[in-house]
């Protein structure tokens, strides 16, 4: 069945959802999932569910933004964002993004080239309101009459008028929630036009102005890792304890007794990790410490709160808390005088701390930051580490690439030659790279379980890695090979574990998803056993 | 002096005036932060895969390998190849090519034509008839280029438009001056061809009004469809900076201040400077847990912003 067609106008109209799901609809995926009935349902809504959440796009509610109780609420909250759309604008308020923002606004020919190069508007079966230059017609259009002088006597003139609507205030919310600003819209423009970028503009206008964001990346997010330390909750006695677990955990897989170093002041490196590593798979922090102790390497974790959590909620939405966040880490960084920070395999904190905040961070707070797949790699082409490749040699190993790390950092050799000496059998996805696909969890999806928006992650954002990790072990895809997919990202391992639990790809076809320094262990001849568990968690 | 000259004088002062100021006005945006896309052309030996000086262990302590060539080959292959709609949108590219080619021809003829002219000026016998090689080569290339830039101009910019009116997703997302501007160019393009096909074969003619304009001089009557030729180049230069046709200047910032600006904020730089400059600025987002009234490093310094903080 063909997607309905919706133009840029519908967006403000009044009346029910834009668009109905139907995954009849999306792009057939590869044996064996190439029977609808092996398609994951989105779930409707209930009715209490549809009267208290705003879900008129798309019939999916990520963000949860409540009815307003009366017109003049609706009218407040439009004036808010006509405000946030003014400062968005302007130099002295949005000087962090505004050069960018502005060649966006007026330079797209509306080639549509960017269509072709997004995944979600590809595999959704090319649903419009998923089209990367619908959002950003959208905020153009907004932009042009509202923001220009003459806007509104142009914008008519011009065929382009559009009218700042309630409904088009909570459609546009929660249509900047169905991007995962992986930016291969960008690389695909001829223009250099970025309309990941205006996915990112527009969640700010949200919560920068009208305080509106997910709460899994605000309230749990960003302000729960400032106070309590961790945007998974962990406290710092939390983090200690955690780590006197994976210690007595290393004892008894590997019978390897050492102590993590933790706030160890002048060591040489402070390494970060993602905390959702400790709670979810502590296998890799454990990784890293057996690798670090063996090759002798001078670091520390840190305790202190947001110290031990490497995460950055901020770069997904809200500038002021992406720099706090920043200028968190960096302190802790300079107060225990290390001479360079280790980014743990987690693809937002590597593109947050390394690259976004190099703008942020001045003076002595401008510590040295470094990839952990960069640093790996340094290790395994040393020598320290006592490596036999064949101890991997069971499984077919493919390599995801983060989009934050290879895309946006440039980072792509490292993990493939980590992968080449120590997994005898690598094999590529294609397009991999700096061309890669997204996980689907890219934008702060992957820790967004609101209602039934991780439905619509798993079945339209995560649907082209899918394809791609069945596609490249197609020719072994019944559940006799051991096939393993290697992502180096706390995020797309999240979005990874979903996909594959909703799709029952461990069971069916037997992949198994994990880390990249799991499999340096699993290939140091000094541990006796095997430190990759072949089971599903 | 003609109305005709008038309007092209005054038309080539708006489009000088309006780029540069188009120019000017985004150079002087404030810096931003760093929004990196990769491949980089000038990551010396790591740009044909994408990577990067993130790669290197300790990359802060190395020195920079940056390649201009990567990025003059880059660049060259964009202009010239349109590399990157030939990769990602072949279907508009085979009439986006020829359109930006036939662009670059007539570019290409104003250049041959202004050369003529300065020699005419100069005393050099221009005519047919020359005895110079060189005269009568560059009255040969001169046709060629111009009747190349007229039909392949009017063969892209008449794909481009009928693509854009009969592809629903492409009407859709077009604006009344989308095809304003290709229906202007397409009708240059047309006027352009039939003049030289029926007036002005050897482009004596323009040759003419081109030294008549260098030289300050009253120029003569000439045909008609030669004068609403010109007359639609003195409207589309004067229209030209006003619209998105100007991506030729907004590209420039697009990939080297943009995708392509990798630079590190190295501690004492002019960069480190400009960033706490920025970061000086007073913020005005109102949401609560913006410090509103702060500036940016006094915000980014506390947790939510409150007081003390």
């Amino acid at each position: 069945m063909a997607a309905k067609r919706i133009t840029p106008d519908d967006i403000s109209r009044p009346g029910g959802q834009l668009v109905e799901l139907d995954p009849a609809q999306f792009r057939p995926l590869p044996s064996p999932y190439d029977k609808l009935e092996l398609e994951p349902k989105i779930r409707c809504l209930t009715r209490e569910q549809m009267d208290r959440f705003e879900c008129g796009l798309d019939g999916v509610s990520a963000v949860m933004l409540p009815r307003p109780e009366s017109e003049n609420d609706k009218r407040a909250m439009l004036e808010k964002f006509l405000a946030g759309l003014k400062r968005l604008f302007n130099g002295h308020d949005n000087w962090t993004f505004l050069q960018p923002l502005l060649l966006t606004m007026e330079y797209c020919s509306q080639c549509q080239t960017c269509s072709g190069a997004c995944r979600i508007f590809e595999e959704s079966g090319e649903i419009e309101i998923y089209r990367p230059g619908y959002r950003s017609g959208i905020l153009r259009r907004l932009y042009k009459k509202y923001v220009k002088s003459g806007g509104k006597i142009l914008s008519r003139l011009s065929g382009n008028d559009i009218d700042l609507t309630w409904n088009l205030l909570a459609r546009l919310l929660e249509l900047s929630y169905r991007c995962t600003i992986c930016r291969r819209c960008a690389q695909a423009c001829p223009i250099g036009v970025d309309n990941g970028l205006v996915t990112r503009e527009i969640r700010k206008i949200f919560s920068q102005e009208l305080g509106i964001a997910p709460k899994q990346l605000h309230e749990l997010g960003t302000v729960q890792h400032l106070r309590k330390g961790s945007s998974t909750g962990m406290t710092p006695p939390g983090f200690l304890d955690n780590i006197e677990f994976m210690e007595d955990e290393i004892r008894e897989k590997t019978g390897l007794d050492f102590k993590w170093p933790i706030d160890k002041a002048g060591a040489d490196i402070l390494l970060v990790h993602n905390a959702g590593e400790y709670l979810a798979w502590p296998e890799n922090p454990e990784a890293f410490a057996i690798i670090l102790e063996a090759a002798g390497i001078n670091y520390t974790l840190s305790s202190e709160l947001s110290g031990y959590d490497g995460v950055n909620y901020g770069v997904w939405y809200d500038d002021m808390q992406l720099a706090r966040v920043a200028v968190r880490h960096a302190g802790i960084a300079k107060k225990l005088g290390v001479k360079k920070i280790v980014i743990g395999e987690c693809g937002h904190s590597h593109k947050s701390l390394t690259v976004i905040a190099d703008r942020i961070l001045t003076g002595d707070l401008n510590v040295p930051r470094e990839s952990s797949l960069t640093f790996l790699n340094e290790i395994v082409k040393s020598g320290r580490l006592r490596l036999d490749p064949l101890r991997n040699a069971d499984m077919q190993v493919t390599l995801h690439d983060p989009c934050n790390m290879v895309r946006l950092m440039g980072i792509v050799k490292p993990q493939r030659e980590i992968i080449k000496a120590v997994c005898p059998n690598f094999r590529e996805m294609m397009p991999n790279g700096v061309e890669n696909f997204c996980c689907g969890g890219g934008g702060g999806f992957a820790i967004m379980p609101n209602l039934n928006f991780p439905d619509w992650r798993i079945s339209v954002a995560g649907r082209a890695k899918l394809r791609q990790v069945l596609d490249v072990f197609q020719d072994i895809i019944s559940s006799e090979h051991k096939k393993f997919l290697c992502a180096p990202c706390s995020n797309c391992k999240g979005q990874i574990r979903d996909l594959f639990s909703a799709y029952g790809v461990f069971e069916r076809c037997n992949i198994l998803y994990g880390g990249l320094a799991e499999l340096i262990v699993n290939a140091m001849t000094d541990i006796k056993n095997p430190f990759q568990q072949w089971e599903w968690r | 002096m003609p109305a005709l000259q008038i309007s092209i004088y005054a038309s080539l002062l708006i489009f000088a005036v309006g780029i540069v100021v188009k120019t000017i006005k985004i150079s002087r945006m404030p810096i931003h932060l760093r929004w990196d896309l990769y491949p980089i052309p000038h990551e010396k030996g790591k740009e044909r895969y994408g990577g990067s000086r993130h790669e290197d262990s300790d990359w802060w302590t190395k020195p920079v390998r940056s390649s201009i060539a990567g990025e003059v080959k880059e660049i060259a292959r964009e202009i010239f190849g349109l590399k990157t709609l030939h990769r990602y949108n072949r279907g508009l590219w085979y009439f986006s090519f020829p359109f930006h080619l036939g662009l670059y021809a007539l570019i290409g003829l104003i250049v041959l034509l202004s050369t003529g002219a300065l020699l005419m000026m100069w005393g050099v016998d221009f005519s047919a008839d020359s005895a110079s090689l060189y005269i009568r080569l560059i009255r040969f290339s001169t046709i060629v280029v111009g009747a190349l830039g007229w039909a392949l101009g009017l063969i892209g910019s008449a794909g481009l438009l009928l693509t854009r009116t009969l592809r629903k997703n492409y009407r859709e997302f077009s604006s009344v001056s989308n095809y304003f501007d290709l229906l202007l160019l397409l009708t240059l393009f047309a006027v352009g061809l039939s003049a030289w096909l029926s007036a002005d074969l050897s482009y004596d003619f323009l040759r003419t009004f081109v030294h008549d304009l260098i030289s300050f001089s009253a120029t003569g009557d000439l045909p008609m469809l030669i004068r609403i030729e010109i007359s639609l180049a003195a409207i589309f230069l004067a229209y030209l900076p006003f619209t998105t046709m100007t991506h030729f200047v907004a590209k420039f910032f697009t990939y080297h201040r943009v995708r392509w600006d990798d630079s590190p904020n190295a501690p004492g730089s002019r960069l480190e400077r400009d960033v706490v400059e920025a970061l000086g600025n007073r913020v005005s987002w109102t949401a609560p847990h913006i410090a509103t009234g702060k500036t940016w490093s006094e915000g980014a310094a506390g947790d939510r912003g409150e007081p003390g903080n």
